[in-house]
């Protein structure tokens, strides 16, 4: 005979088991038969966005009988991280929301599929410098477009005005070249006034390009920016490090750290978003209105940070025509118009910045000025960094090789030789 | 009575009988009869344990056999590889960073599993006793073990950053007249990681050696106190002899964590393992390699399996030095 003890024993090991097997057991369609489609957002659900994501995905269901999108957001921390993973487990979402540096490696894993074959007319439906910059070339994959555009940005640099007058600067005249920059640096300096210019070391792509450098051969098969004129260039920032007009901590530290720099005034600039400026009205009002913006310091008169966001469709996907026809809802002019103007970012749809909205910007504030001076750098600005120049190829040992040089453990040629050697290797 | 001495008594009992059973089914009949046991009975602590069995097995057995078989393939996250043979370790060997983690790694074993093994017994030794403000103690010294990696992160980069709560008293106090690059200073970060390390560590230890110092017998303290031993002898005569085993437990353990260091550099350093990548350690090395879009598992295993055999090497060397200690 079973005693009662013994049958729930028995049953409770049984159920844990049969739950642990139900763990596995998913089915993506609605029990109704819709098709489901599953579109993923970075970042993006919270008070400010929920409310559009919402009326976007309800307008979208109601054009569309039969088709019910699940929207998932994931947090800003460890993205890469859970794209890897899922990509890895076969299981991206239908439509996903990265930038081109995360895309590529998915895009070169075969994970993403090519919308320009698969929607050859889509490409006249945005701006040509945004098609360029979702469209994927070098070694180990094939030329193609691996997603739609979607928002783009870039920034101002932010001043403070305090600071600048402490340090004998002019906040009326602010840096627009290189030359400015250094030549305002070497008079902080000799100021003694204590701060440092900023958090720049010269570690990026942009910092390269927007001087003038080619930072990666045309077809995209070798990068090229160890030339003469690349460590001329680094080489000021190392001679300003030297002289202490870069905190040491900016070796080690991640972009986001810059902005805890420049709130508590060690640094004169930073390099921001349009948006930032809305943070710091928020976070920091003292600081808000003690605040110049100026256009990104470059020699080509034109930025070269502009960040394009881009909607990819999962190659794997069961319903490509759904996904590939809803990540096109999504990055239209009219939703993406919308979305630009509730985020501070611009839209990289055709037409969308010859919109009333950015023809009557209100630069009597700082926010304005900020928006003012980004969109003329999105209208004729571009992404210098190559997609494949990610942190593991070649990025975070550019910022290390940058690093040693302003340390004096090797020379500024050194660096950048080795930094292109690393990524050339990287390069297959 | 043990096994041998049943059987014996069961054969003991048939002689006694006078009756000498010449068949095997008498035999049978003679032995112990075994009380029927229900199926459920049989089944159920096979499938209580078999959820535990079955995580183990999949995630550490088939795991780590499936990171040795990557560390000879040139596989990649999203691009199952090739067998290349031992190209990824000789790539490994030829790696600068590889040896600078394997430097950092090996230095911070030696630096901080003698703080680790001789402090918590010090403290320990202190805080026992049952009196409310020793528990006050225990808590207190308890607590940063269960402080997450990033509120670490944030006590020690403010106290220890060039405008942080240390280099401000310093300077304030005109002790030092610049900060001292605690976090931009390669081996000071590295010491600085270290006594992050120790301080965290202190606490989880010393509860360890607490519960080995309640098995010493009281007698032993007042028969030495009696002797006129005082509490350095007491400490040295009594107290370590007494808890030598727990030693060398915290000794293994303390040099396994401390080989496979990450988080006290990561939330010090913002994850680029400092200036140059100086201080990067054997656990950041695996990770910068192997996650990621673009991970290279067959290399990140390949490091992985090298980790495996330097710590196994490590911890045969103290089993080896401890015996001879004992001999």
């Amino acid at each position: 005979m079973f005693s009662m003890k013994k049958v729930a024993a028995v049953t409770g090991a049984a159920a844990m088991l049969l739950s642990m097997g139900a763990c596995g057991n998913k089915d993506n369609e609605a029990a109704n038969g819709n098709v489901e489609i599953k579109f993923q957002t970075w970042n993006l659900k919270n008070d400010k966005y929920t409310p559009y994501f919402t009326s976007l995905i309800s307008a979208y269901e109601k054009s569309h009988k039969g088709v019910t999108i699940k929207w998932i957001d994931q947090l800003s921390d460890n993205y890469e991280e859970k794209l890897s993973a899922d990509a890895a487990a076969n299981n991206l979402p239908d439509v996903l929301d990265a930038n081109p540096s995360l895309m590529f490696g998915l895009a070169k894993a075969g994970a993403l599929m090519d919308v320009g074959k698969e929607a050859p007319n889509a490409s006249k439906n945005y701006y040509p410098n945004a098609w360029k910059a979702v469209t994927f070339s070098g070694k180990g994959i094939t030329t193609a477009a691996y997603g739609f555009p979607w928002y783009v940005n870039d920034g101002p640099m932010y001043y403070n005005i305090e600071l600048m007058k402490k340090c004998g600067l002019d906040p009326d005249k602010l840096p627009v070249t290189y030359d400015d920059y250094f030549a305002d640096a070497d008079t902080m300096v000799k100021s003694g006034c204590g701060a440092f210019m900023s958090t720049n070391t010269a570690s990026d792509a942009a910092d390269y390009a927007s001087a003038g450098v080619q930072f990666m051969s045309k077809d995209k098969t070798e990068y090229t920016f160890n030339t003469p004129k690349a460590v001329a260039h680094l080489q000021r920032f190392i001679d300003l490090y030297n002289q202490k007009g870069i905190p040491p901590e900016a070796l080690n530290a991640q972009w986001s750290q810059q902005g805890e720099f420049f709130q508590r005034g060690s640094i004169i600039a930073m390099g921001g978003s349009a948006y930032s400026a809305a943070d710091f009205k928020q976070n920091s009002p003292d600081l808000y209105k003690n605040l110049a913006v100026g256009p990104k310091i470059t020699d080509e008169g034109r930025s070269a940070t502009v960040s394009y966001e881009m909607l990819a469709v999962n190659s794997q996907t069961k319903h490509k025509k759904e996904a590939l026809d809803f990540a096109q809802f999504v990055t239209n002019s009219k939703n993406q118009l919308e979305f630009a103007k509730k985020s501070n970012t611009f839209p990289s749809s055709a037409g969308g910045l010859d919109d009333p909205y950015y023809k009557k910007i209100d630069t009597s504030d700082l926010q304005g000025k900020a928006l003012a001076i980004t969109l003329k750098e999105v209208q004729t600005g571009y992404s210098s960094r190559p997609p494949q120049f990610t942190d593991a190829a070649g990025s975070q040992y550019l910022q290390q090789q940058v690093a040693l040089a302003m340390q004096g453990k090797q020379t500024a040629k050194q660096a950048l030789d080795k930094t292109v050697d690393f990524a050339n290797k990287k390069l297959k | 009575m043990n096994d041998t001495d049943i059987s014996v008594g069961s054969r003991s009992e048939a002689s006694v009988s006078g009756r000498v059973e010449p068949s095997m089914k008498k035999l049978e009949e003679g032995k112990p009869r075994k009380p029927k046991r229900s199926i459920g009975t049989i089944l159920a602590p096979y499938l209580f344990s078999f959820p535990a069995f079955a995580i183990v097995f999949v995630f550490v057995v088939i795991a780590a056999l499936n990171t040795f078989r990557l560390a000879f393939t040139d596989s990649t996250l999203l691009i199952p590889g090739k067998f290349v043979g031992f190209q990824n370790f000789v790539e490994v060997f030829h790696d600068e960073y590889f040896w600078t983690a394997m430097l950092n790694s090996t230095l911070y074993v030696v630096c901080v599993v003698p703080f680790m093994v001789i402090l918590p017994l010090i403290l320990a030794n202190l805080v026992r006793g049952n009196s409310k403000i020793m528990g006050f103690f225990r808590t207190a010294f308890y607590t940063p073990v269960v402080m997450s990696a990033v509120v670490v992160g944030m006590i020690w980069t403010n106290l220890l950053d060039s405008k942080g709560l240390i280099n401000s008293i310093l300077e304030t106090t005109r002790i030092i007249k610049h900060p001292i690059p605690f976090l931009t200073d390669r081996w000071l970060i590295l010491f600085s990681a270290m006594f992050v390390t120790i301080w965290l560590g202190l606490g989880y230890y010393m509860v360890i050696y607490l519960t080995a110092l309640a098995n010493i017998d009281d007698a032993l303290y007042e028969a030495a106190s009696l002797d006129g031993a005082g509490p350095v002898r007491q400490f040295v005569s009594i107290t370590m002899p007494g808890v030598r085993s727990t030693m060398v437990l915290i000794m293994m353990l303390s040099t396994i964590a401390a080989f496979r260091v990450f988080n006290e550099i990561y939330v010090l350093t913002n994850g680029t393992a400092g200036p140059g990548g100086e201080d990067i350690t054997m656990s950041m090395l695996i990770q910068q390699q192997g996650t990621g879009i673009q991970a290279r598992t067959g290399y990140a295993s390949a490091i992985s399996l090298i980790v495996l055999a330097v710590v196994g090497t490590m911890l045969i060397v103290q089993q080896i030095v401890q015996k001879r200690g004992e001999d």
